[in-house]
């Protein structure tokens, strides 16, 4: 009988190691496989998205092209083009002032003159009138200045009639937005 | 244990693989997220362009049905004297002055207008022009009170679109909105009171013979005998011939003929009556056709 001492690396132990690496390689390779499914169908996720966004901008499209202006359409254009350019759409209108000063009159005081400048910063009204009282006066002034359209009033200017009547001058400075 | 070194070969070459394809996957999804985003902005920006267009849209509906075609100066002068019609005004005159530095896909010119009348009828006169969305606006206005009447001096700036101008249809958003706004707004309600009078002491209007009805005036075989009706001179026009192809004169006179303002030149026929001469802003003279009869207009 034979009998010696085996210097071989294990048998057993290599056995192990190999199925081990093989082990390892296998998970590893499964966990690979399940992160590139899992963005396999993500990319479908956004291959889908982008679809349906391009349908939206073909549908988008497709109704701009639809509601193109006729050539009578850009007549009634070329004239709004002219209504903005000339800022009347955007300055007082001249029986909105008229309206204003009617409802700050007192039923004592009557008008003289009335001057409307819009080219000051702010765009302001002179007011020439002729008041019974002097409370008419501060009436018509504490009226005025109550409206929203209206930014600063100052008296320019008061003094009597040989009638007895007081003439006043009154400055207005409108404010160029109606307030809410 | 060779099958096991080929069972880990393999497998290392199967995770390469895979690796080989997460990469691209995840370069294509990149590419796609991109277009996605590309497609999103595109799709926004027509969205925001056709829902812009749909707002033109309607403010083109609009424009159509409230404003006026003031497509050149003549047509600025027949609505401002036009817009006189009923009113009692007393006085109506109309100068046209070149404007300067116009931008060049527009045209334009000053308008001075003076009228003189009732406050209510005045009032009624701005009512109208607003109520026609004009393309005027205000440079200054005076307004001035005498016994019985108000005379009202205005200065506008008017613009109308030059044929062929096609650069020029652009509209900003804001500008959208604010003439949708301003072709929105609702007349407001005439003052109840003459604001140059005190309340309770307001003038009194005056009809003339012309504004009664049938049945105030007398018999009809009295007026037969009367003399044909004169025109009244109400004022002047002072025109610009060049921007104007139915005007041949500088100066045109506004006379008052059966209820309305015509405008003449020398030489036009008004009722029985040729205008003969004119003396602008002071008077004009007619000639009735059948005698011979020369009249002297000036202001009432």
């Amino acid at each position: 009988m034979k009998s010696g001492i085996y210097l071989g690396p294990p048998l057993g132990g290599a056995r192990g190691l190999g199925k081990f690496l093989v082990l390892f390689g296998v998970i590893g390779t499964l966990f690979h496989l399940g992160i590139y499914l899992g963005q396999v169908r993500e990319f479908e996720a956004v291959r889908s998205d982008v679809e349906r966004r391009d349908g939206a901008v073909a549908n988008a499209y497709s109704l701009l092209v639809e509601v193109e202006l006729a050539e009578s359409e850009r007549a009634v254009l070329a004239r709004l083009r002219a209504l903005s350019e000339s800022g009347a759409p955007t300055s007082i209108l001249m029986t909105e002032l008229l309206q204003l000063v009617a409802n700050a009159l007192p039923d004592e005081v009557a008008l003289v003159g009335l001057s409307f400048d819009p080219s000051t910063s702010p765009p302001s009204l002179l007011v020439e009138a002729l008041a019974q009282r002097e409370q008419d006066v501060t009436a018509l002034v504490r009226r005025m200045a109550a409206s929203s359209r209206v930014a600063a009033t100052r008296l320019l200017g008061e003094r009597s009639a040989p009638d007895g009547m007081l003439s006043v001058r009154l400055r207005v400075d409108l404010n160029t937005v109606r307030a809410p | 244990m060779r099958a096991m070194t080929i069972a880990v070969v393999a497998l290392v070459l199967v995770n390469a693989a895979i690796a080989i394809l997460r990469q691209s996957a995840s370069t294509d999804r990149a590419a796609l997220v991109d277009a996605a985003s590309t497609l999103s902005r595109q799709a926004d920006d027509y969205r925001f362009s056709t829902e812009r267009r749909r707002e033109l849209d309607l403010l083109v509906a609009k424009a159509r049905s409230y404003t006026e075609d003031t497509r050149d100066i003549g047509a600025f002068r027949d609505v401002l004297v036009g817009a006189e019609q009923g009113l009692s005004i007393d006085r109506l005159s109309l100068e046209f002055r070149p404007e300067e530095q116009l931008p060049p896909e527009f045209g334009g010119s000053r308008v001075h207008a003076s009228l003189r009348g009732r406050f209510v009828a005045i009032y009624d006169y701005l009512e109208r022009l607003e109520a026609m969305f004009l393309p005027l606006s205000t440079e200054n206005l005076t307004l001035r009170g005498d016994a019985s009447s108000v005379t009202l001096t205005v200065q506008w700036a008017a613009r109308w679109p030059l044929i062929g101008s096609e650069g020029a249809l652009e509209l900003s958003p804001t500008e959208v909105s604010s003439l949708n706004q301003w072709l929105s707004a609702e007349p407001r309600s005439r003052p109840d009171r003459d604001i140059f009078s005190f309340r309770g002491v307001e003038a009194v209007p005056v009809t003339r013979v012309s504004e009664l009805p049938p049945s105030a005036l007398p018999p009809s075989e009295d007026r037969q005998e009367a003399e044909p009706e004169r025109p009244v001179l109400t004022g002047f026009v002072l025109a610009r011939p060049e921007l104007e192809p139915d005007v041949r004169r500088r100066v045109l006179a506004a006379l008052r003929y059966e209820g309305e303002v015509r405008l003449v030149m020398v030489g036009d026929t008004i009722g029985a009556y040729v205008v003969d001469r004119m003396e602008a802003r002071d008077s004009v003279t007619l000639t009735r056709a059948d005698t011979g009869e020369r009249i002297l207009l000036t202001f009432e």
